[in-house]
């Protein structure tokens, strides 16, 4: 979830991007496009003008996020989308996947280790364990699963400790 | 893509009250140019009526870019003051309009900057500043490396040997090949240029005497230390830029060692220890290039070119060139591991590091041997 490897600016990167699959769209059509995507990811212009090196890194995820939404897919693919966020950007992050999964009609394919997120913003689960998939469904199935892996994956300290939070949050 | 007509995605129709538009059709980034010029056309040739409703009910298709449109078309519209109601919105696009219509209230402000004159000096200034800084860096990583070496003395055992013995390896032992084929064909060129030319004078033993003063004074030394700078110094900038980037040096900070002990330190002083051996070698390859052309060109037999060099040369010029050869290797090492250690988090700051490092050597390297030149000659080597 690198925006860019190349230090063109953020904004124009993904226009760019863009422009390259619609050549015959105007550049100034084409840049109030990107800024839209930019705000429907909650990136003012400004921040959008930034280099990938300047951005923080809940922004530069959002910015690969614009990015990927650049040219209207209907399934996204995201790789650990929260991984190495602070717990506040990181809710922020699953709520705007969902958010935009939501309005805009999207399938979201997302890979990931974290147990809020699972908790929260999917929808159905499939769990992979030495190289199989070993559970689909549910977060509901994922508990009640009888697989040792899984087992201990959501019902140990840490997926207790998150599922009785949560659980204590939603009452 | 196959041209629809516009009409069947935007349909007009005007009365007294005002005008009704029909959206129809699909509504996506394939006719998003088609949309566009619609919809410019309809504010441009119409005079603002009093009320417009659009009524989305046809709408087949729609995605972002279509949204985006209709958002621009409404706000376009009220911006001029018209009545503008929306109809017919199915449940599907009535969210993604919701989020679409709110997102595109933002502007990109062109942050494009204007040339005036007082930029141009503005930039001239930064440059003269910048240069200054990485003038003040150069001398500031020789004095680390000037304490580094005094801690070293101080407490051997902290010496990084093994590192040191590989960089020799690397950029002494392995670059020999290339070192004596570059220097070979400097040399050949050399003699073949001067038999050509001299020979319109007569002065064909004269060559000998160009070829062992020119390869043992000058070319020999800077040949070899522009080939070091470019292939070596350039090395050392883009490894120790990359562990910059990934903030491997701050780590080594971090567990108390000192980057430039553990890392600096063995690079330069394999440089110096390789680069005047380099030198020699090249310069020996370099007279056998010589001697090959005047035989095989000139009509010269070895016998006679080696005669006539032991008269043309003395060891002073052999010392000339290989004195300087220590001093143009700590340029180039000091140049390399300042440029590495001043690479910021990019990829492009790599790459501008690494441009900057051989280039700043190879023209230190040049000036050092103009200065060299000054100096040999004021004290009569």
């Amino acid at each position: 979830m690198k925006p860019s490897a190349t230090p063109c600016k953020a904004a124009m990167a993904f226009c760019s991007s863009m422009a390259r699959c619609f050549q015959h769209l105007p550049e100034d059509l084409l840049t109030d496009i990107a800024a839209t995507k930019l705000a429907m990811v909650g990136l003012s212009p400004k921040e959008g003008a930034k280099l990938p090196s300047e951005l923080s890194g809940g922004m530069t995820k959002r910015v690969a996020l614009a990015r990927a939404l650049a040219l209207d897919p209907e399934l996204v693919f995201l790789d650990e989308p929260t991984s190495g966020l602070d717990p506040i950007s990181a809710g922020e992050f699953d709520s705007l996947i969902r958010t935009l999964q939501q309005t805009l009609g999207l399938t979201v394919f997302m890979v990931t280790h974290d147990l809020n997120s699972l908790h929260t913003v999917c929808d159905r689960i499939a769990v992979l364990a030495q190289g199989k998939i070993v559970a689909d469904g549910t977060i509901d199935d994922m508990l009640t699963s009888d697989h040792p892996w899984v087992k201990s994956y959501f019902r140990g300290p840490r997926g207790q400790l998150i599922a009785k939070r949560l659980e204590h949050a939603s009452v | 893509m196959t041209a629809i007509p516009s009409q069947s995605l935007l349909h007009v129709t005007t009365d007294a009250g005002g005008a009704q538009l029909i959206a129809a059709g699909d509504w996506t980034a394939p006719n998003a140019l088609l949309l566009d010029q619609t919809i410019k056309a309809f504010l441009v040739a119409t005079p603002p009526p009093q009320a417009v409703s659009v009524d989305l009910a046809n709408i087949a298709e729609l995605d972002t870019f279509g949204a985006w449109h209709l958002a621009n078309l409404v706000r376009e519209l009220r911006s001029r003051g018209t009545e503008t109601g929306i109809s017919g919105v199915n449940d599907r696009f009535a969210d993604m309009l919701a989020l679409v219509g709110k997102a595109s209230e933002e502007r990109v402000v062109s942050t494009e900057r204007r040339w005036t004159p007082a930029a141009t000096l503005e930039a001239v200034g930064r440059a003269t500043v910048e240069a200054w800084q990485s003038f003040q860096l150069l001398l500031n990583m020789l004095g680390a490396i000037c304490a580094a070496i005094w801690r070293t003395i101080r407490n051997p055992s902290t010496f990084r040997f093994t590192s040191a013995v590989h960089h020799i390896d690397r950029v002494g032992f392995q670059a020999i090949p290339i070192i004596l084929l570059i220097t070979f064909l400097i040399g050949c060129i050399i003699a073949q240029q001067g038999f050509f030319h001299f020979r319109k004078f007569g002065a064909d033993d004269y060559v000998v005497d160009m070829v062992g003063i020119l390869v043992l004074r000058e070319i020999g030394v800077l040949i070899v230390a522009i080939m070091v700078a470019g292939r070596s110094g350039s090395s050392y900038t883009a490894e120790l830029g990359s562990m910059k980037m990934r903030e491997e040096i701050d780590a080594l900070r971090t567990m108390g060692f000192d980057p430039i002990q553990v890392l600096v330190l063995p690079r330069v002083l394999a440089l110096v220890i390789a680069l005047p051996i380099l030198t020699f070698l090249g310069s020996m390859s370099a007279l056998y290039g010589g001697e090959l052309v005047a035989w095989l060109y000139g009509g010269m037999s070895p016998d006679i070119f080696v005669a006539r060099l032991k008269d043309a040369i003395s060891i002073t010029h052999f010392k000339v060139g290989m004195i300087k050869a220590p001093f143009m290797a700590l340029i180039i090492g000091v140049v390399a591991c300042t440029e590495g250690m001043r690479v910021g988090g990019s990829a492009e700051s790599l790459g501008i590091r690494t441009t900057a490092s051989v280039v700043t050597a190879i023209f230190l390297v040049i000036v050092l041997d103009g200065l060299f030149a000054i100096f040999f000659a004021s004290i009569g080597m």
